[in-house]
């Protein structure tokens, strides 16, 4: 009975001072809106460079020929006008005829931005091309912008369109089936569902959500731990006739609370700002069902017990705020760790990594924003050994306050 | 009541207390009285429960502080070194926090705490947070804090470190008060003039040692002297370290 008036004692008092810590309050609540924010910009930068009508300007170039104007029909129209038609048909295209005498001067149109992609045609590209030998055609292009490689891959399926309606007319003339001349015909088929797509382009937003589960309650976790020590009101506290664990675990509630509202407001802006349709009609998004954000906050309310928990037991070791905001900033590689070597090596998840605390959370984050189910067991398993590790740091936070070191060394 | 029995405290190879033995009785204020690294503090932490004794006991009412230091927690009133106030809470807050963390709630929560307040002085700042109050007025709170849950048995660590004479004056009556009323207090000082006007009994501690104990009376009958100060310096045995 006692031992539940301090606890609901020690609850208020935290909550009282936490919510009056404005500082702390906009840092946490801050990052909710900061770190989603930062990548639906991302994301629509990408949407720009991506979308496959964005605005091209094709420079063709052939030396000897006249520049200006609008491109019409080459030399002899009944040659290779289809060409230029077909580029100029694209949506969103336009064509201009670039003056100069080799590809060094198309390459600095592109360079200097005059076009997107230059086409250089050799000098007697319709006499080749009557002839029946093959065109040499330059491609130019900045693969350094960020849209250069595949704003030159339109151009270059254009070609490639138009070559084989060509290639299959000259061997029909010839009583040659096209199909004759095909050793392969491949088919391409993509298995991605759009939700896999999605989280492809957003494999940072699990990065993004697990770190909010840490950086929510991180400075409750050190004002009611090191901070106590700062201010030398520990020992004013551990004059109470209460045990270290009732006062770590009022403490860590309130700071759990704080990363649990923290993680939800992530999710909740997140679903909002990344499922613009602009960003899901180009699979850049994650449409985010209330179902599945709520299958989310299921995975990583444990993960925020656990962080603050975890930020409390390494706090509460460090004599000053500062001290302990140092240590526990390297915490945070630990999320960051998880999601970088998922994201580059070809470990095969299996059910045991499942269970790891922050690796499994990774896991199954990442999992959800593809699409895929996550397992009962591994879900209840791995909640299961979060929330004990999380119990067994605030009982050490608990045994560490009450250690009289916490009081010799102050 | 709180006895003290050949208590013995290191920290390494460092003897912070040794062998000290004393009681402090009811109705009485007794002071602990030393220079400075004399091991008062570190006495008085260890009859708080805060720190483990090498050797010997302490018992509070009865109850031995390293085998129950909750339960000898509940029987005292601590005030430590320094305020440890937090700065967003109001004092009338810290009292509630104090109460609440010794089981009291609701109207008598509320009843002890409005005593607290007027027994310190600090109904007119009761709800301003305590972030910018003077010295003190922060060591106020913090006594005010440790009178909450109404104590048998007061620990006090220089109480009055920090006062202006009027809030001093003040501490030493609620301090006097107290003992009239039955309570064992038990304070460590500095300043001999308090010692020889409020405490019933001195405790004179070097090294870790009680090198004399009684009334201030006893003190300057066993030395000569007419200046408690100088009973002081003769117990001690040397000035150094004292400052003077």
């Amino acid at each position: 009975m006692t031992l539940r008036v301090a606890l609901q004692a020690v609850i208020r008092k935290e909550l009282r001072d936490a919510r009056r810590d404005r500082r702390s309050l906009v840092a946490a609540l801050a990052y909710a809106l900061w770190g989603p924010a930062v990548m639906a910009f991302a994301l629509f930068a990408i949407a720009r460079a991506s979308d496959p009508d964005a605005a091209l300007r094709l420079g063709i170039l052939q030396p000897g020929r006249a520049p200006g104007g609008p491109v019409g029909p080459l030399k002899d129209p009944s040659r290779i006008p289809t060409l230029v038609s077909e580029l100029s048909g694209l949506p969103n295209v336009t064509v201009e005829t670039l003056a100069g005498e080799d590809v060094e001067t198309a390459a600095t149109a592109v360079r200097r931005r005059d076009v997107d992609v230059a086409l250089v045609l050799e000098r007697d590209a319709e006499v080749r091309f009557e002839g029946l030998r093959p065109v040499a055609l330059t491609l130019v292009y900045d693969a350094a912008r960020s849209s250069g490689a595949r704003r030159a891959s339109r151009v270059r399926a254009a070609i490639a369109s138009y070559e084989r309606g060509i290639s299959d007319a000259r061997l029909v003339l010839r009583g040659v089936a096209p199909s004759s001349v095909d050793v392969f015909r491949v088919e391409e088929r993509d298995v991605s569902t759009a939700a896999s797509r999605a989280a492809t382009a957003n494999a940072t937003l699990p990065l993004f959500l697990l770190l909010a589960a840490f950086i929510g309650g991180m400075n409750v976790a050190i004002d009611a731990t090191a901070g106590e020590r700062e201010r030398a009101s520990l020992e004013h506290l551990l004059v109470h006739p209460v045990p270290g664990w009732v006062l770590a675990a009022g403490k860590w509630v309130v700071a759990t609370l704080l990363a649990i509202v923290s993680v939800a407001l992530t999710l909740a802006v997140s679903a909002f700002l990344l499922s613009r349709p602009r960003l899901l009609a180009l699979d850049l998004g994650v449409g985010l069902p209330a179902r599945e954000a709520m299958d989310l906050f299921a995975v990583l309310a444990p993960l925020a017990c656990f962080a603050t928990a975890i930020q409390m037991l390494v706090a509460a070791q460090a004599r000053s705020f500062k001290e302990a905001q140092t240590t526990l900033s390297m915490l945070l590689f630990l999320p960051m760790m998880a999601g970088f070597v998922q994201s580059f090596s070809s470990l095969v998840p299996t059910f045991r990594q499942h269970l790891v605390p922050v690796w499994g959370h990774q896991l199954l984050v990442g999992g959800l924003l593809r699409g895929e189910r996550a397992g009962v067991e591994a879900f209840l398993g791995l909640s299961l050994f979060t929330l004990l590790a999380a119990a067994a740091c605030v009982a050490a936070t608990g045994r560490l306050l009450r250690n009289e070191r916490m009081i010799a060394s102050s | 009541m709180i006895e003290v029995n050949g208590l013995s405290k290191s920290f390494g190879a460092t003897v912070a207390v040794n062998e000290m033995t004393f009681t402090a009785r009811d109705g009485a204020v007794t002071g602990v009285l030393g220079p400075n690294g004399s091991g008062k503090t570190t006495t008085l932490r260890i009859l708080a429960g805060l720190l483990a004794p090498r050797g010997g006991s302490v018992t509070v009412d009865g109850i031995d502080v390293a085998k129950d230091p909750r339960g000898a927690q509940a029987k005292l009133g601590v005030l430590p070194d320094g305020a440890g106030l937090y700065g967003r809470l109001t004092p009338r807050e810290h009292l509630e926090y104090s109460g609440g963390l010794q089981g009291l709630r609701g109207a008598d929560l509320e009843a002890r705490v409005s005593a607290a307040l007027r027994a310190t002085g600090l109904e007119s700042l009761a709800d301003r947070r305590a972030q910018g109050f003077s010295l003190g007025e922060r060591r106020r709170v913090a006594l005010a804090r440790t009178l909450v849950h109404e104590p048998v048995n007061l620990l006090l660590d220089e109480p009055t470190n920090g006062l202006d004479v009027p809030g001093a004056r003040a501490v030493r009556k609620t301090l006097r008060a107290l003992a009239g009323a039955g309570r064992c207090v038990v304070m460590s000082s500095h300043v001999m003039s308090e010692v020889a006007t409020l405490c019933d009994q001195v405790v004179v501690v070097a090294r870790g040692r009680v090198v004399a104990e009684g009334s201030p009376r006893d003190l300057l009958e066993r030395t000569g002297k007419t200046d408690l100060e100088d009973a002081f310096v003769a117990l001690l045995g040397t000035e150094e370290g004292l400052g003077k």
